[in-house]
């Protein structure tokens, strides 16, 4: 996939997500490319013709001069509602062909995915990861989520009930040898959470550039974004800034910024770096598909107990 | 040379963790060689080994003789045996992320394209067993409340029964689409003209040349019908049609292939013969089954937006 092709599912699916949300309204003026570069970390141009692609789509109107809007419901109706048409159509179909008539479906995708309240201990090394990758097990996924520092973990003589009364374990490849054993000595299912890398990537691309901007709320955090891009070419552009200590006005208004989900949550809410748009999604599709398979299955488990 | 082995080996995981978060690097794959890794650090070949065998030793690379160095694949984790199986509910919400509908949401999403609108179709046929077993099925596959009318008993007059004035879609099958068709324009009301059973008609066609196929119908009208269909194919006298409540049905041969219609199935309630065909779970073809659900969708999402401006 291009870049392109790549920011603009990105953006499609975060401006969808914003609609049926609620918290984007038809008609409603969007960020500029150049803000919206900031804030995903990529060229401008890329972002333009990014929007472009959804304008061709019906979805948003770039008006000269004026800005970028997404289309008011009546013009843009036809093909927003085509889209889920189709996609209704095929959902229901297959519902149909495998013996679940179509009024019962909602009904039996609900109970295969509400049935069970699931724990989760996520394990993470900094708040900011904890809290970035606990949100999304949350909000899209469901979970009841308990943050754990596995470094406390690791130090204490006893584990955590958060960690002993979970139906899951959750971590990322980084702490996954730290975490395994543990995971196996409790008999518990592991999850090893492949992240979106193409953030990472695009900050690498990036500070071969110039300066790049990442603001963080955990010193352990900023110390282990060093750690990724000391290899990169020009990662002494990287300028990492903790809330809170320093000082972001300091930030050239020209310049790409990244901020975690706690930064972003903790700013004041005009500020000039607060979020416009839903963020995007952190697991990667083979991840999601992992946890989308975990649930359905423990859920389907507990459907047919006696 | 200790020192020198500990330096090479947190250069390279340094590199691994850099590789795996910018995506460079994937779980199973594969590391530079001894050689390659040896000849771009300025390094002797046995100590980039000796670095390789400490980074084993801590379960991050994996060395498999003759074949290469890689990054070592996570043990006992679920995510691990590829879950590439095609899970059907797995790919419908990950579709709905792609739509922005979040998990939690899509229950909600999928009902209000269903029954926003409470929508009523009239079938219109000219026999008792597919005046059943149609509105049975848009009922129950579709949730569409269906009156089944005789096409015979509309006449040629004027006057049209309140039932079909109010219908939001009228059903029929291939024999009756011109009347219907008609019909339909002079109300201005939607027509899906429906094929059914093809799968089961394809396989009565196969078995009519090699031995005698039963059916038992309702309605004799039916019957006719049956035989109208099967007229050109092969072994067309092979087709043995019995209507219940008038024929002996203890003539059908042990063995014999038998179909039963939906009604006829209903009827019998407790024959032996239930008991020797599967029963068919529909009889729309999914070419029939696509084009309800096209209509119910777009009417619900006509509905749903309208009701939003």
């Amino acid at each position: 996939m291009t870049r392109r092709a790549e920011i603009a599912d990105t953006l499609r699916q975060r401006l969808l997500s914003g609609l049926h949300l609620g918290e984007l309204k038809h008609g409603q003026r969007l960020p500029s490319a150049r803000e919206l570069a900031r804030e995903m970390a990529a060229d401008p141009r890329v972002i333009l013709t990014a929007y472009r692609v959804l304008e061709q789509e019906g979805l948003v109107e770039l008006r000269p001069r004026s800005g970028i809007f997404l289309l008011a419901t009546d013009s843009s109706a036809g093909g927003l509602q085509r889209r889920t048409h189709d996609w209704m159509v095929e959902l229901l179909l297959g519902a149909v062909e495998r013996g679940i008539p179509a009024p019962d479906f909602p009904e039996r995708l609900r109970r295969s995915l509400e049935t069970l309240r699931l724990r989760v201990a996520c394990i993470e090394c900094n708040v900011d990861q904890i809290d970035e990758l606990s949100h999304e097990l949350h909000t899209t996924y469901g979970f009841d989520v308990s943050g754990v520092d596995v470094y406390a973990m690791v130090e204490s003589s006893r584990l955590p009930k958060e960690v002993r009364r979970a139906d899951l374990i959750i971590t990322t490849h980084f702490h996954a040898h730290e975490v395994q054993p543990i995971a196996t000595e409790l008999e518990k299912p592991l999850i090893v959470a492949e992240l979106l890398v193409d953030g990472f990537a695009e900050v690498a691309r990036r500070l071969a550039e110039g300066p790049v901007y990442y603001v963080v709320v955990d010193p352990r955090f900023a110390k282990k974004l060093g750690k990724i891009f000391a290899s990169a070419p020009g990662s002494a552009n990287l300028r990492v800034l903790i809330q809170g200590r320093d000082d972001l006005d300091q930030i050239p208004s020209s310049a790409p910024v990244y901020l975690t989900r706690l930064v972003r949550e903790r700013l004041p809410s005009r500020s000039p770096l607060g979020p416009p748009i839903p963020p995007a999604r952190v697991f990667s599709p083979e991840t999601s598909r992992v946890l989308f398979a975990f649930i359905l299955r423990a859920n389907s488990a507990a459907l047919t107990e006696p | 040379m200790a020192r020198r082995r500990s330096e090479i080996t947190d250069i390279i995981r340094q590199r691994m963790f850099s590789g795996l978060h910018l995506g460079i690097l994937r779980h199973r794959g594969r590391l530079p060689s001894v050689r390659q890794l040896a000849r771009e650090l300025g390094a002797n070949p046995r100590v980039i080994l000796a670095a390789y065998r400490t980074l084993e030793r801590e379960g991050l690379v994996e060395l498999k003789p003759r074949s290469g160095i890689f990054v070592a694949p996570i043990e006992g984790s679920v995510a691990d045996p590829a879950p590439r199986r095609a899970d059907w509910m797995v790919d419908i919400l990950i579709n709905g992320m792609q739509h922005g509908v979040l998990p939690r949401g899509l229950p909600r999403h999928v009902a209000q394209c269903l029954d926003a609108v409470d929508l009523h179709a009239v079938v219109l046929e000219c026999n008792h067993d597919q005046l059943y077993s149609v509105p049975e099925e848009l009922q129950r596959d579709f949730g569409i409340q269906t009156t089944g009318i005789e096409i015979e008993s509309l006449g040629s007059g004027n006057e049209v029964p309140a039932d079909l004035r109010q219908a939001d879609l009228l059903v029929t099958t291939a024999f009756h689409q011109k009347a219907v068709r008609t019909l339909a324009k002079r109300l201005g009301t939607p027509v899906v003209v429906i094929t059914m059973c093809t799968d089961l008609f394809t396989e009565v066609g196969r078995l009519l040349p090699q031995e005698p196929v039963y059916f038992i119908v309702t309605d004799p009208r039916f019957a006719r019908k049956l035989h109208h269909l099967f007229e050109s194919s092969k072994g067309a006298a092979n087709l043995r049609t019995l209507v219940l409540g008038s024929d002996d049905l203890n003539q059908i041969p042990e063995n014999a292939p038998t179909y039963l219609t939906r009604l006829t199935r209903r009827r019998l309630k407790e024959s032996p013969l239930l008991h020797r065909v599967l029963p068919e779970d529909r009889v729309f073809s999914a070419e029939s089954a696509r084009q309800i659900l096209s209509f119910l969708i777009r009417t619900n999402l006509a509905a749903v937006s309208s009701n939003r401006g």
